[in-house]
């Protein structure tokens, strides 16, 4: 069952498209990242999921019901959090979170229950009575956070949550959603920084000019961009064997012997491989049965970033 | 409809807004300053009042009751005028600018739900400040001359204004993004609605060489609120003439005419008919422009809604229409005099015949008497005949005349020869003239006369003039102003050409005798 589903979402402002043909499905419960570089569409998306901005074009299914651009219902179901964060000056905190309380209809005694509950979700008893405009950022976005859950909703759109914080309030805002995912909302948030969402988030969507580049599991996605791994191959003695051996084994491409010192007496070899884990197990096997003296055999990891301007690579101008 | 309690529930940006908005100084310096601005004003107007009073005969209390009522009451609509946009234009601009409007717009808190608590929450600090005046205000009883009904008319013309401004605010603010936009923009529209229909009303009045025309003055609440101020502001000498900023020839021409013939309606009815229908076009608007999507895209339940909201407001519009009509419309006795002022070009008014401080000023007049014996109807022709013999021909006492003539019906052109032929005169009854002839017989200083028209009377063959020492006088139709303050215009022509003519205030005495107690409106002499 997904808990978001867009069908060739279009929105133009003007004649410019902002977001094109997105398909994006993300499932009850999931973690999901929207990914693109800044203008890519995000926010956009985001507020077109949270009926704050009307589609051009496309469908929008929220649990698997169309919403036919009737919100008033649906707003119960979901709590956004927009890229920046609004103060309502000579207002405390207790008082924020009790107005948009009321807005959700909520009896008095629950709101009582429900501001407690949040502050200490978020970590922000000790500052109960203060002001909002007193708080420091990165309690500000704990708190508009804490805005977006007065109602319980299933699903969170989260536009930047952590943009502007620093390392310890990220550190603390993606334990925050990991407790949010542990609690089993459907959590879709988007970021410029990749690294962060790797950690967060189990699938991403990858943004760009409006588009969706990819969308799905990160390892998925990973194979899919690479298709291939690249082997990194440490041999003691025996280098022509290797290469000789490795050539002859199906699915193996170009193959690159690293420059050494002299003194060193181990030579590298990186090796373009096309096949599952079994035929890398069986490649190292082959190996070994020619005699060579493996010293080192991994897998080379791309990372996050390089995949990231990969797939976004001569689209972003 | 989801569910009854939902509605029942206290607005959250009414609790929102009354949480912050008397927070932090400015609330409360707005109001000191407010206070001291009007105590002082009050206090100065005061002043000059009682030292105005050392020399004129015309200052009296109630005269001191009233300017202070009138200076507050303008004082108040400069407070409505200068603050009510200030506090609304920035409901829902402001919402934008610090980026909460988003997170509200996420909420199922209704478009219209955000605009009536933005718009309650405003206006309730608009009404404190004009409420804290209200102790201030009482100084005017201590002086009197005001009624409560006068009160009340100025109250209802103020809150109105004070609704039609905010909403107004609230517009600018959903139309403009900016708060700075939205202020201005209504500070402009605010400041044109005071004074562009009496400087289009002074500019029509100067090409067309005639009056301020009414119907453009309508629409600016100076000019509403003077209808209002209207019964202690016609005659010179009223309080506006001491104010030289609010008083002027503007002011009277937004004054309700009061007439003879007709009782036009006044000029706030207008006014606030008005300012409702632009409070609920405006909000009608804004209730569109705070929509995050399909701002003009109206599904069924909605424009059932809308549609339903201008009938009822059609409705209530008509209701007080047909309510009030009987006073004013439709109460028409003698001719369709529209509401033109009776003051007609051609008829110079004369110095009054009655002493200033003797002149009722304007009364207001409820259509023809209908509830007066034949006995009173009797003494009040009478008195208005033998004032019209003794006072206002203005013969000596000891002067012979030949006769008094008296035309033997009512005829309401007496009070203005522009009616002659258009006004239908009503014959007095024999009865009617046995019993004035029995209450003056003795009385005047010739023989009374009936004649059933002016010619009936002694002339000579070649100037068509009364003949010397000759006297015509006719009445008009009596009108009713209360049961005990009557109207009736009267005219007295002499030989040589002279008449004169205007309307009589007659009251009942304490002894229940019928006097003439001043004039009213315009005069004529020839």
């Amino acid at each position: 069952m997904n808990a978001i589903q867009t069908r060739n979402l279009t929105r133009y402002y003007g004649k410019v498209p902002a977001v094109q043909d997105l398909n994006l499905a993300v499932p009850k419960g999931a973690l999901f990242g929207l990914i693109g570089p800044n203008g890519a569409g995000k926010t956009t998306t985001l507020r077109m999921l949270a009926g704050l901005l009307e589609p051009s074009s496309g469908e929008i299914l929220i649990n698997d019901e169309p919403t036919n651009g009737d919100w008033q219902q649906l707003r119960w179901q979901i709590g956004y959090m927009p890229d920046f964060f609004g103060v309502y000056d000579d207002l405390v905190v207790w008082e924020y979170l009790d107005f948009f309380a009321r807005c959700y209809n909520l009896p008095a005694a629950r709101r009582k229950q429900v501001v407690d509950e949040l502050l200490e979700l978020v970590d922000l008893q000790d500052k109960r009575d203060s002001y909002v405009q007193t708080l420091s950022r990165g309690m500000r976005q704990r708190l508009c956070l804490a805005h977006a859950l007065v109602h319980d909703p299933s699903v969170l759109l989260l536009d930047e949550p952590a943009s502007g914080l620093d390392p310890r309030a990220r550190v603390e805002m993606r334990e925050l959603l990991r407790e949010l995912g542990a609690m089993g909302k459907t959590v879709i948030l988007s970021s410029h920084i990749l690294s962060e969402l790797a950690e967060l988030c189990d699938s991403i969507g990858i943004i760009d000019k409006g588009r969706l580049v990819t969308s799905g599991r990160l390892d998925d996605i990973r194979a899919h961009a690479q298709r291939g791994r690249r082997l990194n191959v440490r041999v003691l003695s025996g280098v022509e064997e290797a290469e000789n051996a490795l050539r002859n084994y199906p699915g193996v491409g170009e193959i690159l012997r690293a420059e050494m010192p002299e003194s060193q007496p181990a030579q590298e070899l990186e090796v373009d491989f096309e096949g599952d884990e079994e035929a890398v197990a069986g490649l190292l096997e082959s190996l070994v049965l020619n005699k060579v003296r493996v010293a080192g055999f991994s897998e080379d990891h791309t990372g996050l970033e390089e995949l990231f301007l990969q797939l976004t690579k001569g689209e972003v101008a | 409809m989801t569910n009854l309690k939902t509605y029942l529930q206290v607005n959250p940006i009414i609790v929102k807004e009354l949480r912050s908005r008397m927070r932090g100084g400015r609330a409360f310096i707005t109001l000191t300053v407010t206070l001291l601005l009007t105590a002082g004003l009050m206090y100065a107007l005061l002043q000059v009042m009682l030292s105005v009073s050392q020399y004129s005969y015309d200052v009296v209390s109630p005269r001191i009751g009233q300017a202070l009522f009138t200076v507050l009451a303008y004082l108040e609509l400069m407070i409505i005028c200068a603050i009510t946009p200030a506090v609304t234009a920035g409901a829902i601009s402001g919402e934008r600018e610090k980026q909460t409007y988003e997170m509200l717009q996420a909420t199922p808190l209704s478009p219209s739900s955000l605009l009536w608590g933005k718009l309650f929450s405003a206006l309730s600090y608009v009404f404190l400040l004009l409420f804290a005046g209200i102790p201030l205000a009482s100084i005017i009883f201590i002086f009197g001359g005001v009624s409560p009904s006068d009160m009340f008319k100025a109250l209802l013309v103020l809150l109105a204004l004070a609704v039609a401004f905010g909403v107004l605010g609230l517009f600018m603010s959903a139309l403009f993004a900016r708060t700075g936009r939205a202020t201005v923009a209504s500070f402009l529209v605010v400041l044109a609605l005071n004074f562009v229909p009496l400087v289009v009303a002074a500019v029509l009045a100067i090409t067309q060489q005639g009056n301020m025309p009414r119907n453009v003055l309508v629409f600016s609440p100076i000019s509403i609120l003077a209808g209002v101020l209207a019964p202690f502001n016609t005659s010179y000498g009223g309080p506006l003439d001491i104010l030289p900023i609010i008083s002027g020839y503007a002011f009277r021409s937004a004054v309700t005419p009061v007439s003879m013939i007709s009782i036009p309606r006044p000029t706030y009815h207008y006014g606030l008919a008005f300012y409702a229908a632009l409070t609920v076009v405006l909000y009608l608007l804004a209730a569109r422009l705070v929509r995050p999507s399909r701002r003009w895209k109206f599904t069924r339940a909605e424009a059932v809604r809308t549609a339903a909201v201008i009938v009822i407001f059609a409705g209530l519009m008509t209701a007080a229409y047909l309510y009030s009509a009987p006073r004013y419309e439709w109460n028409r006795p003698a001719v369709d005099a529209g509401t033109e002022p009776i003051i007609k070009p051609g008829f110079p008014m004369s110095e009054p015949a009655i002493p200033a401080n003797q002149a009722a000023n304007n009364v207001a007049i409820n259509g023809p008497a209908q509830n007066l014996s034949a006995e009173d109807r009797a003494a009040i022709y009478a008195a208005v005949i033998d004032w019209l013999v003794k006072i206002d021909s203005g013969i000596p006492a000891d002067e012979t005349l030949s006769g008094v003539y008296v035309l033997s019906q009512a005829d309401d052109s007496a009070g203005d020869p522009a009616l002659a032929g258009q006004v239908a005169p009503e014959p007095f009854g024999p009865e009617l003239q046995g019993a004035i002839t029995d209450r003056l017989t003795g009385n005047l200083p010739a023989p009374l006369m009936w004649v059933d028209t002016p010619e009936g009377a002694s002339r000579d063959p070649e100037t068509d003039e009364l003949s010397p020492g000759g006297l015509l006088v006719r009445a008009g139709i009596i009108y009713e102003s209360t049961p005990d303050t009557m109207v009736l215009a009267g005219s007295v022509e002499q030989s040589g050409g002279r008449a004169s003519g205007r309307q009589y205030v007659l009251a009942r005495d304490q002894d229940g005798l019928w006097q003439v107690t001043g004039t009213t409106g315009a005069e004529w002499t020839n």
